[in-house]
């Protein structure tokens, strides 16, 4: 059965005698397409595809290709639809049910820096945080230590959004599901959690590397705002300064939920009135005392955002103390330091 | 000229002792293509005349015809919705060379015509360009005196990885 669905034009986005690449907007989803071959010049043939916001982002980034839109995310819908026969705004497309030819698609590597037009977008942030690195370091090392470095900043960022009154409730929505959502789901990782803060971030706020020197001595400078790299890194020089102390904190706490087969259980699981010994005051007290050694800063906003469920806040804490404890041990190796020179990109 | 009076380029000496400017001079220029003027002036008044030496577009004939340098407009495509008409009625170069290849090698419609890169340099007198200074990309209208031979300086066959 042929499913037909309409689309408005978005923007050109490349332009050589003829729009090449533009987008649509479609009833909730948004599509790029790309100029196909047609029979006869008068023909506008396009192939089209539905993009997630995160790979919207992603595309404009310069993180992934157009081909890869075209062919990766499995959640897609493609279509095919004729721009010369657009009417009163309108393009009829209509669904692709197989594999679309290979001679239909843009071949690897067309970034969205080949663009012949500009898109309007948020400016990503000014603030620049050089940190130095020194030693040897191998091939993941440094993939390793940006990770559980963004994980930290994106858990600060949301949270100073949550806690900013000026910021709109729209973004502060966003934060609160990233919190009320996977964490109170079974076979949760907390991986997905600090994902989802990554992606809820607004571009303003976002981690960026700005400049790599491998070297040793080298540094890697990252757009980022102040604000946030500030608490950070007093996260990081605060852990190696009481490292010990909350090890043992951890250890014991980390301890008394795997006896008490908290660790399996579930925020909604957790919550339910089915279960019995849910101990609350005592997990809050332990994780909160943890929190506060940890300087884990906006822990009441944490508290509000993890629906005052006294696990989830338990399990948020520790996931936020093995971020800090790997981030950390590239300090405490001498192959990580600050620097002291704040800058802001041109 | 009235007795009394002494004139410079620019302007005029009046009787009454003022003196008045000349409007500037018109030059009309007739341009290869009927430029739409209904949606605005066109070319776009930031247009200017200059020369562009080592410019790319992008043709589909070795050796290049008259057609490889008409716009859209030109060969009689209807215009395509959110384009502007004075932009179809131009040629589309680039000052970027690797920008050009990129768009004519890597995307299915124009990869499929088998792109030719042609490296020109087109004096000024040649017609009016509007440089897209972060893209590169040139919106040129072309007079009627333009000649596209003599400013081939090279072909490239587009073949990319």
């Amino acid at each position: 059965m042929l499913i037909r669905r309409s689309a408005r034009l978005g923007q050109i986005l490349v332009y050589m005698d003829e729009p090449l690449v533009i987008t649509l907007e479609a009833a909730n989803s948004r599509l790029i397409a790309a100029a196909i071959p047609s029979a006869s010049k008068m023909d506008a043939r396009f192939l089209a595809t539905t993009v997630s916001k995160k790979d919207w982002e992603a595309y404009l980034d310069g993180n992934v290709d157009l081909r890869y839109l075209f062919t990766y995310p499995s959640q897609r819908i493609d279509y095919y639809f004729d721009l010369a026969e657009m009417v009163d705004g309108k393009v009829m497309m209509s669904r692709i049910d197989g594999d679309v030819p290979p001679e239909h698609l843009p071949l690897a590597r067309f970034f969205s820096s080949d663009h012949t037009e500009e898109i309007e977008r948020e400016k990503v942030a000014s603030n620049v945080e050089k940190l130095l690195i020194d030693g040897e370091w191998d091939m993941p090392d440094f993939g390793n230590f940006y990770n559980k470095f963004s994980d930290l900043y994106y858990f600060v960022s949301a949270t100073e959004t949550f806690n900013d009154n000026g910021t709109p409730p729209v973004e502060k929505r966003k934060v609160v599901d990233a919190f009320l959502d996977r964490p109170f789901k079974g076979g949760f990782s907390y991986v997905h959690l600090y994902d989802d803060l990554a992606v809820v971030t607004r571009r303003s706020h976002r981690l960026a590397v700005d400049k790599i020197k491998y070297e040793s001595p080298g540094y890697v400078a990252i757009h980022g705002v102040n604000s946030v790299f500030a608490e950070t890194r007093n996260l990081i020089e605060n852990f190696l300064l009481i490292r010990e102390d909350v090890k043992k904190q951890q250890a014991e706490f980390y301890s008394y939920l795997s006896k008490g087969k908290y660790l399996q259980m579930s925020g909604e699981q957790y919550q339910s009135p089915l279960t019995s010994n849910k101990n609350e005051d005592y997990i809050f007290r332990r994780a909160h005392a943890i929190a506060t050694s940890l300087q884990i800063p906006n822990v009441e906003a944490i508290v509000t955002l993890v629906d005052r469920n006294a696990l989830v806040f338990a399990k948020v804490v520790l996931s936020l103390y093995r971020r800090l404890d790997e981030a950390a041990k590239f300090f405490a190796q001498g192959r990580m330091a600050f620097s002291d020179t704040k800058t802001d990109s041109e | 000229m009235p007795m009394g009076n002494q004139s410079d380029a620019s302007s005029v000496h009046l009787d009454n002792g003022e003196t008045n400017p000349l409007p500037p001079l018109k030059v009309s220029v007739e341009y290869l293509e009927k430029l739409p003027q209904d949606g605005g002036v066109c070319p776009p008044e930031k247009a200017e005349d200059i020369e562009l030496e080592g410019a790319y577009r992008v043709i589909y004939n070795k050796p290049p015809i008259c057609d490889d340098f008409k716009s859209f407009h030109a060969l009689g495509v209807s215009l395509r919705p959110g384009v502007d008409p004075c932009v179809w009625a131009a040629c589309s170069l680039f000052l970027d060379g690797i920008k050009a290849k990129q768009i004519a090698g890597k995307l299915a419609k124009t990869r499929d015509a088998k792109p030719i890169l042609a490296l020109i340099n087109i004096p000024s007198g040649s017609g009016k360009s509007l440089i897209n200074e972060r893209s590169l990309h040139v919106s040129f209208w072309m007079y009627k005196s333009f000649d596209f031979k003599p400013c081939i300086v090279e072909l490239e066959d587009i073949h990319v990885d």
